[in-house]
């Protein structure tokens, strides 16, 4: 980590904690909304002269592991997301908490006024919907790809289940809304995806960690048998694993995350958010299994982080969707296999 | 709580060249090699390999120039013992040598000593084994009974090593013997020495494993002489020597790779025609080995900068042997529309060596619960 980085991390891990405590708070959209915008955390990609930190995806990806590691209930990593997708689209930034979805059935036209265009399709699921400003997403028009920005009070409700952890996940139909810029974009629902997944991965690496180690300090103070549960050599053995599990997601994180600093990083996104999915179901098992019945009552937290993950292996991507994303990259893959493709992807990030 | 550092590696400038290099080597020298052999990975022994790779340069890289390496980084290293893995090359006879003991001579002897050893080493000439389990200490690695007593100019040793990898095929073993007896401080009092294996009172018989390969073996030790200077490092440091050699051997990334050969002929029999479910397979199988390169990358990358990164490295052992394990279970499991079921391809023979193979890899190196269980103490948790 850079010293900027280390900066970077002790200034969000602290804020984010404090933020969210005592832990269950709801948070608030205007007043907590501000105590993050005024250290600027949301502009972690906006250029120094604008007031932001000129930060890269390594450098976002503390604010998201740090977002995870606190359950902080704020769409800060889907603004950061959101934000870095217009300004490399150079489109203008609406204020205010933004995030980012793909659609479906979705149309764009031209206005019939000749200004602009107008947008029709439905957004399911929206992370934090009803309370963002704005959204980007994708759309297809005359067989380009263009990437949106719509004012979120033009989306018509048609309801949408919170997720698992409670996070607003809202449906919102569009039909014929004045969109708010728009910029053509090769592939741009891909580069949405792939992004926001990378952004999951992140916050799951951290809601990993917190759950180990809510897991280890519970085992420590709890005794039976006239001992610490610590003691025990079955209960060593599976916090190990669980441990294991956060290694490889926070270092598949990082990794995804530094790639995705070198440009075309499809691969190493595909490869890190399936096996940051693929580890929710036995690391939130080992964690409630230490825990006993305090760990499932809605006063301990510990079900603020599994029940993230639970949401989240879901969100931009579950295990079926990358498992056959990046099967196919690798099954498409002729000269040398794939190893010789593993090897040039690292090796293009070679210290210059 | 313990933090664990996998902070991602960036390869030093020159790598793509040197991979080149050793793959366009090994095209040629693998060409006529069997799939099957090509499996056995860093099991796969051929003297002849060992020194045709010696004359390359790209054994005992890391070693000083004066003693026959070429003062390579360690990055470079892993380059090239990764590029050696993938390919499924034949690299068992040095491979013991080139990864610890090598280093452990560079560290801890006298020059003379290294002047002996060391040369013939990175020549690809004299390999090495190790002798730390015996009969009745496999886990509980302190428990050892073979023993040294001090004479004049020397030490005589008594006692027996089991599971010796290459033990019959090696000319030099570094064992760890007690040299007092065991008292309360049971990691005090055990020393490394450097053993001729072809001294007087040694005798070695090899073991065939399960599937009748001789890999491994036994050997005992009747009054075995060896001179002073064959004391490796200091009397009685012997634990905490052995535990710096442990970090070298549990890091690399045969630790991950000791399957990959099927994978690799799984691909070669697929197009991209290919069914869901193998489709999936195959992603599933490719985000668990691309994680763990990343982090035993991690790893290459701090023991380069001089950090050990030990509790990191066994997390990597321990996921890699699962990983290895795992692999040829869900390519069985796979077998079908896309799959092939011929009996007779070279798929289907890989397959059942690693099905047959696999067990053993959570087991040497130190097992799957030794490796938890320090895992756990790094936890707190002991
Ligand atoms: C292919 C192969 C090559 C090898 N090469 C070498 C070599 O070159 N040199 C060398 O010195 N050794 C070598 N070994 C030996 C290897 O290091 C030992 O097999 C290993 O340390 C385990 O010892 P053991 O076999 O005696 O099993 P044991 O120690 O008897 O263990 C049996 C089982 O009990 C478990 N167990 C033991 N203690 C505990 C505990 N405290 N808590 C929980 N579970 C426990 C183990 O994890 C294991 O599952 C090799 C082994 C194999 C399979």
């Amino acid at each position: 980590m850079t010293q900027q980085q280390q900066l970077l991390e002790e200034t969000v891990s602290g804020l984010f904690a404090e933020m969210v405590a005592p832990m269950g708070r709801e948070l608030d959209i205007d007043s907590d909304w501000k105590t993050l915008t005024q250290l600027g955390i949301h502009n972690i990609f906006v250029s120094e002269e604008e007031g932001g930190f000129a930060g890269s995806w390594q450098d976002a990806r503390i604010v998201f592991y740090h977002a995870g590691r606190n359950a902080l209930a704020l769409p800060i990593c889907e603004t950061i997301v959101a934000k870095k997708l217009l300004l490399d689209a150079k489109i203008k930034i609406p204020s205010g908490p933004l995030t980012l979805a793909t659609a479906v059935d979705s149309r764009l036209e031209p206005c019939a006024d000749g200004d602009g265009y107008a947008f029709s399709g439905s957004l399911k699921a929206v992370a934090w919907g009803r309370i963002s400003s704005a959204i980007v997403t994708a759309c297809q028009h005359d067989d380009n790809d263009y990437l949106l920005v719509l004012s979120s009070a033009d989306g018509v409700s048609s309801g949408g289940r919170a997720n698992e952890a409670g996070e607003p996940r809202d449906n919102l139909d569009f039909n014929g809304a004045k969109v708010l810029a728009v910029s053509q974009l090769d592939d741009a629902e891909k580069e949405l995806w792939g992004k926001a997944a990378l952004m999951r991965t992140a916050q799951m690496s951290g809601a990993l960690d917190a759950a180990l180690e809510m897991s280890v300090a519970h085992v420590k103070g709890r005794e039976q048998f006239g001992r610490p549960l610590a003691k025990f050599q079955a209960i060593q053995q599976q916090l190990a694993m669980l441990a294991e599990e956060c290694a490889a997601v926070n270092c598949a994180a990082q990794a995804a995350a530094l790639a995705e600093d070198f440009g075309n990083s499809r691969f190493e996104i595909a490869a890190a958010k399936l096996r940051a999915n693929r580890s929710v179901g036995s690391s939130t098992s080992i964690a409630h299994q230490v825990h006993g019945a305090i760990g499932v009552t809605g006063e301990y937290n510990l079900h603020r982080f599994t029940q993230r993950l639970w949401a989240w292996r879901s969100e931009f991507g579950n295990d079926r969707f990358w498992a056959e994303d990046l099967g196919r990259q690798v099954l498409a893959v002729k000269d040398g296999g794939l190893w010789a493709h593993m090897t040039a992807l690292s090796d293009k990030h070679a210290e210059q | 709580m313990q933090n664990f550092n996998f902070k991602p590696l960036k390869m030093p400038p020159d790598v793509a060249n040197l991979r080149r290099a050793v793959r366009s080597f090994l095209d040629a020298e693998l060409a006529e090699m069997k799939a099957v052999d090509k499996a056995q990975s860093w099991a796969g022994y051929s003297a002849d390999f060992s020194r045709k790779l010696a004359v390359k340069g790209w054994v005992g890289m890391t070693w000083p120039k004066a003693l026959g390496g070429s003062e390579a980084s360690a990055l470079h290293r892993y380059v090239v013992i990764e590029e050696l893995l993938a390919a499924g090359a034949p690299v068992a006879a040095h491979w013991i040598a080139d990864r610890q003991s090598g280093t452990l001579l560079v560290r801890y002897a006298s020059e003379a000593v290294q002047q002996r050893f060391v040369p013939a080493m990175a020549r690809g000439e004299m390999f090495f084994c190790i002798g730390m389990s015996e009969p009745n200490s496999g886990s509980d690695l302190a428990s050892i009974k073979t023993k040294a007593h001090r004479v004049d100019g020397g030490w005589v040793i008594n006692g027996s090593k089991l599971w010796t990898t290459n033990a019959h095929r090696s000319q030099i073993m570094i064992a760890l013997v007690r040299t007092t007896p065991q008292g309360k401080a049971r990691h005090a009092g055990l020393s490394q020495f450097i053993i001729d294996l072809s001294s007087d009172g040694v005798k070695i018989n090899s073991i065939a494993d399960h599937l009748g390969a001789r890999h491994f073996g036994e050997i005992f030790f009747d009054n075995v002489f060896v001179s002073d200077d064959m004391l490796l490092g200091a009397e009685g440091d012997g634990w905490s020597q052995v535990n710096s050699e442990l970090a070298l051997e549990r890091s690399g990334p045969e630790r991950y790779l000791s399957s990959y050969r099927l994978f690799a002929e799984l691909l070669e029999s697929l197009d991209d025609e290919c069914d869901d479910a193998t489709t999936q397979t195959v992603g599933e199988i490719t985000a668990d080995l691309w994680t763990l390169r990343q982090m035993s990358m991690s790893i290459a990358g701090q023991l380069a900068e001089g950090s050990e990164p030990s509790l990191e490295a066994s997390m990597v052992k321990d996921l890699g042997a699962c990983f290895e394990q795992n692999l040829p279970h869900s390519v069985q499991a796979g077998i079908g529309a896309s799959i092939p079921s011929d009996r007779d391809s070279d798929l289907s023979e890989t397959l059942s060596y690693l099905l047959m193979a696999s067990p053993a890899f959570s087991l040497r190196g130190g097992t799957r619960e030794i490796l938890r269980g320090i895992i756990a103490r790094g936890l707190g948790l002991k």
